[in-house]
């Protein structure tokens, strides 16, 4: 870890009365890394963005960009930080052109990438907003994000209501940003969307960070799921015994889906079933949803 | 050129509505200004055969003869000032509150501009905003009066005007004080439009029932009219009233915008 990161945030803690947003959330992001928060709707991601950016006020804890306090030193802040809300919504009664003029002109900078943001995502800013569709709502919230090239991007749910093509353009357009040495903190419930574009992730649940690390080693902790079809009846506790492996679902006494992850080997679970006349047998690489689910899935 | 800024935009956003108040006011104060010396004169004959607390209520009749008494019942105690409370408190209401629920107000808040600066863009957007509706119906008074040729006191008119804007910064700032500290478009448009209810309410009851007297002072209308400023002139501390409950109103929505979560 750098340094000095671009965020850093220490037990950030955000309480509304009884309700815990978000509890002793911890972590830095460096600069030019593509850090993904992920969590289901209401895990925290969005309190997260909104204390950053000083929209809310912690609790306890504290949190710093660019190495300042986002409550003394927003507008510096906010100056070097592109910004999509989550279900952006801008001026309905505005057209694409005087939304991202008006914002040019807040930010008192030359929106240097305007042009071909409106050429990327075929982007007519001609049209009134209230006569946009979500997807295109959604490309006039990213255009305003990206257009003035601010060294830190942040983005809630940034490819909601995006078709899957403008969703591939929009992690190139991520990937390019990090090649300009841009840091992105994103967050998102779409394992895939992380997956395809972050260096780093965090799992948030019900307010509190439940792991961070790389998406390979996320990905890696539950290495493998396999599906053990036997020619006959096994005895339900064939498994048990072998450490890192779960049976993730048994679908009667010949079938077992298994999970193998941390200390488990697939070189244990093959020599396990070899015992018995296996009929079939199919293994795959686990995806960072396997990962997520795991995590969720654990009391 | 009009999205330079928050004051403009806001300026901007509202100019259509703007005009057509604008255009009510004017057409208000010219119809009364026309009527005046047709109707000013049944009225004041019907007005002498009132009983005495009739008149304490609507005015005596030798003030409705003049221009200036009957223009401060209609339209200044009537239907320009609904106008300006209805206008006020719907700018002031949707200065703050109304750009946080309708969740543009992160986006906003996303730039490199501080709530303080956002809040007095916001404010100075509805000081200018009041001075069209209010100045409209002095306009309008004033075309009447020509065409049917009698002369109104210009320093009562200026006098009432002053009077009216000031009501107008009162629940105008009201409405965005408590707009900026709760984030409540509910509250922001209720408790203004309570006030001036309440404060209607009581400065018409109050000249018909004597016991009631004291009551005036807590009517927002008592500061603006109880003096009648057309035919008086205005009273100094009654403007202070209502430029403090303006100002009251801005300090407390200020601090509590700072230092609130945003919706």
């Amino acid at each position: 870890m750098t340094t000095n990161p671009v965020i850093k945030l220490e037990n950030l803690t955000k309480h509304y009365g009884d309700i815990i947003g978000i509890q002793d959330l911890t972590l830095e992001v460096p600069e030019g890394e593509i850090f993904g928060l992920l969590g289901p709707n209401g895990a925290g991601k969005t309190t997260t963005i909104r204390l950053i950016l000083d929209f809310i006020r912690p609790t306890s804890g504290k949190a710093t960009i660019f190495g300042l306090s986002p409550r003394s030193d927003g507008t510096d802040i906010r100056r070097r930080v592109g910004y999509l809300p989550g279900d952006f919504v801008t001026y309905d009664h505005m057209t694409g052109a005087t939304v991202t003029e008006y914002f040019t002109n807040l930010r008192g900078s030359h929106p240097s990438k305007l042009n071909a943001l409106c050429e990327r995502y075929q982007l007519d800013l001609s049209r009134k907003i209230v006569q946009l569709s979500k997807g295109n709502k959604q490309k006039i919230g990213l255009v305003q994000a990206f257009m003035n090239d601010p060294d830190l991007l942040i983005l809630d749910e940034p490819t909601a209501g995006l078709d899957p093509l403008l969703q591939h353009e929009f992690q190139q357009m991520i990937h390019e940003e990090k090649e300009q040495g841009k840091t992105i903190f994103m967050s998102s419930h779409l394992m895939s969307e992380v997956e395809a574009t972050c260096d780093r992730v965090g799992i948030i649940r019900e307010g509190e960070l439940v792991t961070i690390d790389t998406v390979s080693r996320l990905t890696e902790l539950s290495l493998w799921t396999a599906k053990i079809t036997f020619t006959h009846p096994v005895p339900p506790d064939t498994f048990n015994n072998l450490p890192g492996i779960t049976i993730t679902d048994q679908t009667d006494d010949r079938t077992f889906n298994l999970s193998i992850s941390g200390e488990g080997s697939m070189d244990a679970v093959i020599k396990t079933a070899a015992n018995h006349k296996v009929e079939t047998f199919e293994s795959q690489h686990a995806s960072l949803e396997d990962a997520f689910l795991k995590y969720y899935s654990t009391d | 050129m009009m999205y330079s800024n928050i004051l403009l935009k806001t300026l901007r956003d509202g100019q259509r509505s703007t005009f057509f108040f604008s255009a009510g006011q004017l057409a208000i104060g010219l119809l009364l200004a026309l009527l005046f010396p047709d109707v000013a004169s049944s009225f004041a004959g019907m007005i002498e055969d009132l009983p005495e607390f009739f008149q304490a209520f609507i005015g005596s009749a030798a003030e409705f003869a003049t221009p200036e008494g009957f223009l401060t019942a209609d339209p200044y105690s009537a239907i320009a000032l609904v106008i300006m409370f209805a206008f006020s408190i719907n700018r002031g209401m949707g200065a703050i509150a109304a750009e946080e629920r309708n969740h543009t107000l992160d986006q906003l808040l996303g730039n490199p501009i501080s709530r303080t600066d956002v809040y007095l863009q916001k404010s100075l957007a509805l000081i200018v905003d009041c001075i069209l509706p209010v100045a409209a119906v002095a306009v309008g008074i004033l075309i009447g009066a020509l065409i049917m040729d009698y002369s109104v006191s210009i320093s009562g008119l200026l006098q009432m005007s002053l009077s009216l804007l000031l009501i107008s910064y009162a629940t105008g700032f009201l409405a965005l004080g408590i707009g900026a500290a709760t984030g409540s478009k509910t509250l922001a448009m209720g408790i203004p439009a309570a006030v001036a209810v309440i404060g209607y309410l009581i400065h018409i009851l109050v000249p018909l029932v004597d016991t009631l007297d004291d009551l005036k002072y807590i009517s927002i209308l008592h500061y603006y009219i109880g003096d009648k400023p057309f035919i008086n002139g205005l009273t100094p501390w009654h403007s202070g009233v209502l430029l403090a409950i303006a100002a009251i109103s801005f300090i407390f929505g200020l601090y509590r915008f700072n230092n609130r979560d945003l919706a």
